[in-house]
């Protein structure tokens, strides 16, 4: 039993209409919502054919004014070269119809929404473009909120967001390129670049990394990104991920190549820098002063999210010299009672504070803060008074948590390198942690994110390459597009 | 997986061994010889509970070298000793110049004293560091914010007259009334 659509590659539909029925029948013997409706016109000559599609994918409305009615009502001349052209050309009314032969290509059609109209005395059917599926609707993205700029972002319908990007870039130059992937589920995936600013050694690779994808399914642009990327165990993005159509544009422009994959509201972008992870929608959309303020607090937050509960365990364990004396005796009092070192003490809290901000995330928008005030306020109230853990340690833990939040790019490696740091800084103090944040750097300059070195905006102590990675500097300076292209036109301006 | 995870999960455990659950934090060392023996008085405070406050001791050694004497106290101290916070070296009548190079040379290389620990002089170092504080938790801290207070400079850091072959203390006189600087 066949199960995929590859599997019917090279097989044709023959003459015969009841036959091409019964080959669908049987493809579709299992599935209650495939749909045949035969249509039947005797006006002037006999005509039959069959329209074959999915319900409640398709406009029922389209496909009776589109296609039944004219079909049943026009006069059919009987002195046509071609039978499926005559009908195309000149009898149906849908958006978009094409001639197909090959079962495969029919499959994929019936399984996008569209409808398949088999004629009797032909091996040509036509594909009719009559998608109606509901979808969710243009909101604004849940976690890509802004104050200021525009609010809407993707759904789940490809066709959609791509008419959503192509309102922000009005250029013949955006080009789309669709591919199939996934075995079974055979989704859309489209690749999306400004054709004259793309770095078309970057856009090959990433074309054949994505014809080399052997996945049964495909349900999010993130089953794309494991596949395709350079450094799938990396603690740092590779590729960017975003719900809003400015983002894409922006980047598009800027000569990255964008993913959009049907089915998810996520678009990917590619290449992705270190940068990135730092920048923000909003910072574009108010002015630059505070833009770059927000930017470089984010840096300061990363170091705080990452150092601080080391520093915290480095210094209160093997360098207590660094700690003024009524702090230290402040440490040592709160510490007095505790039955934990210091390090598990951290290392426990951190799990903790992520257990809660995982339960926060997952919960009903209406339960949220009251999880925060019982998790955050009363249990940790309550654990500092039962003496289980001590308050420094908590305020440590808290403020390294909070900075932590302001990057949501970098979950995965603000997570894991506070743990490693922590681990580093019992061992060899100061040492150890100092010896951790240049393999830390070593590590993030190594990276290369598609022929693209992940750190080439900070690499050269210029202006131009701060612009906007460390600061968001006026638009009126911000005269080149980022260093990661070089064949392409570096200017911004005419 | 499961290696790394046990690897990870190690360093919890040799830190917990390691971890020390209190410590006497030094606040003043006391120095004086007499009929052949070095006599060490540390001032030390222990920081208890937030209810029950800290608590201050005194520790006292003899020994026939300096180390001899560092030593002992070491074995009399029931905590570990935390050095990186002490302030003064009070150093007795009967310490003589070169004993006093020999304090001072100690004091530099054990790198958990800090080098701006301050040297005085007094008649009587143990008599100094047994009365009862004035406006801080210790003596030897309430001396510290007396000479950071005074006008006069003093250039008795470590760090300051370590090379010295001879240098001048300023002296503190202890009375009734309190303490004060000649």
């Amino acid at each position: 039993m066949a199960g995929r659509i590859s599997d019917y590659k090279n097989l044709y539909i023959s003459e015969s209409l009841e036959k091409n029925i019964l080959t669908f029948k049987e493809i579709f013997k299992n599935d209650v919502t495939f749909r045949i409706k035969h249509i039947c016109a005797r006006k002037t000559v006999p005509f039959d054919a069959a329209l074959l599609y999915i319900d409640g994918m398709v406009d029922s409305t389209q496909i009776n004014e589109a296609v039944i009615e004219p079909l049943l009502e026009m006069d059919i001349i009987s002195d046509f070269k071609n039978l499926a052209e005559y009908v195309e050309k000149q009898l149906i009314f849908a958006r978009d119809v094409k001639v197909k032969t090959e079962i495969a290509q029919m499959l994929e059609g019936i399984l996008y929404g569209e409808a398949l109209l088999l004629i009797n005395g032909s091996s040509d059917a036509l594909m009719l473009d009559v998608k109606g599926f509901r979808t969710r609707g243009i909101s604004e993205p849940e976690n890509e909120r802004i104050t200021e700029g525009p609010r809407e972002g993707f759904e789940e319908a490809a066709l959609l967001n791509l008419a959503m990007l192509r309102r922000k870039l009005g250029t013949p130059d955006l080009c789309i390129e669709l591919n199939r992937i996934g075995g079974r589920t055979n989704t859309a995936v489209f690749v999306c670049y400004l054709g004259t600013l793309v770095n078309r050694k970057i856009l090959r690779k990433i074309n054949e990394s994505l014809k080399s994808i052997d996945i049964d399914g495909v349900l999010d642009v993130n089953y794309i990104i494991e596949q395709i990327s350079p450094h799938p165990f990396s603690l740092f993005k590779t590729a960017g991920k975003t719900e809003r159509p400015d983002v894409i544009a922006s980047r598009l422009l800027e000569g990255r190549i964008a993913i959009i994959v049907d089915g998810t509201p996520m678009v990917m972008t590619l290449p992705y820098l270190f940068c990135e992870n730092f920048q923000s929608d909003e910072d574009y959309y108010q002015t630059f002063l505070l833009g770059s303020f927000g930017r470089m607090i984010r840096y300061f937050c990363f170091a705080i999210s990452i150092f601080v509960p080391a520093l915290f365990v480095a210094i209160t364990t093997l360098h207590p010299e660094f700690l003024p004396t009524s702090f230290l005796i402040t440490v040592m009092q709160q510490r007095t009672a505790v039955p934990f070192s210091i390090v598990a003490e951290t290392l426990g809290m951190i799990l903790i504070f992520e257990i809660l901000k995982e339960t926060g995330v997952r919960m009903p928008q209406n339960i949220g803060p009251a999880l925060s005030i019982v998790g955050g306020l009363v249990v940790g109230q309550a654990a500092v008074e039962a003496k289980i853990i001590s308050a420094p340690t908590l305020i440590v833990v808290a403020l390294s948590g909070i900075a932590g939040l302001m990057l949501p790019r970098l979950r995965a490696a603000v997570f894991y390198f506070r743990i490693i740091f922590v681990i580093l800084a019992s061992l060899w103090g100061l040492y150890g942690l100092f010896c951790g944040v240049i393999l830390m750097v070593m590590y993030i300059i190594a990276i290369k994110s598609y022929e693209t070195d992940y750190t080439v905006t900070l690499n050269r102590i210029s202006l131009q390459s701060f612009k906007d990675s460390v600061w968001r500097a006026p638009w009126r300076l911000m005269k080149t597009r980022p260093f990661f292209n070089k064949n392409i036109i570096r200017q911004r301006k005419k | 997986m499961k290696k790394l995870f046990i690897l990870l999960l190690l360093p919890l455990f040799f830190c917990s061994c390691r971890q020390k659950p209190q410590e006497y934090l030094i606040t003043a060392i006391g120095a004086d010889y007499d009929g052949g023996l070095y006599t060490l008085y540390f001032e030390a405070v222990i920081a208890n509970t937030e209810e029950e406050g800290q608590k201050r001791e005194i520790i006292t050694a003899k020994g026939r070298t300096l180390l001899e004497t560092v030593e002992n106290i070491e074995k009399q101290a029931t905590l570990p000793l935390l050095t990186s916070h002490c302030g003064v070296v009070a150093v007795g009548k009967g310490i003589t110049r070169t004993k006093l190079l020999g304090i001072m040379r100690y004091c530099k290389e054990n790198r958990d004293i800090p080098l701006s620990i301050q040297f005085i002089k007094t008649d009587n170092p143990e008599k100094l560091l047994k009365t009862e504080p004035i406006s801080s938790i210790s003596v030897g801290y309430d001396l510290v914010s007396i000479m950071q207070k005074s006008n006069k400079k003093l250039s008795n850091r470590l760090f300051e007259i370590y090379k010295s072959q001879s240098p001048v203390l300023p002296k503190l006189t202890l009375t009734e009334k309190g303490y004060y600087f000649d």
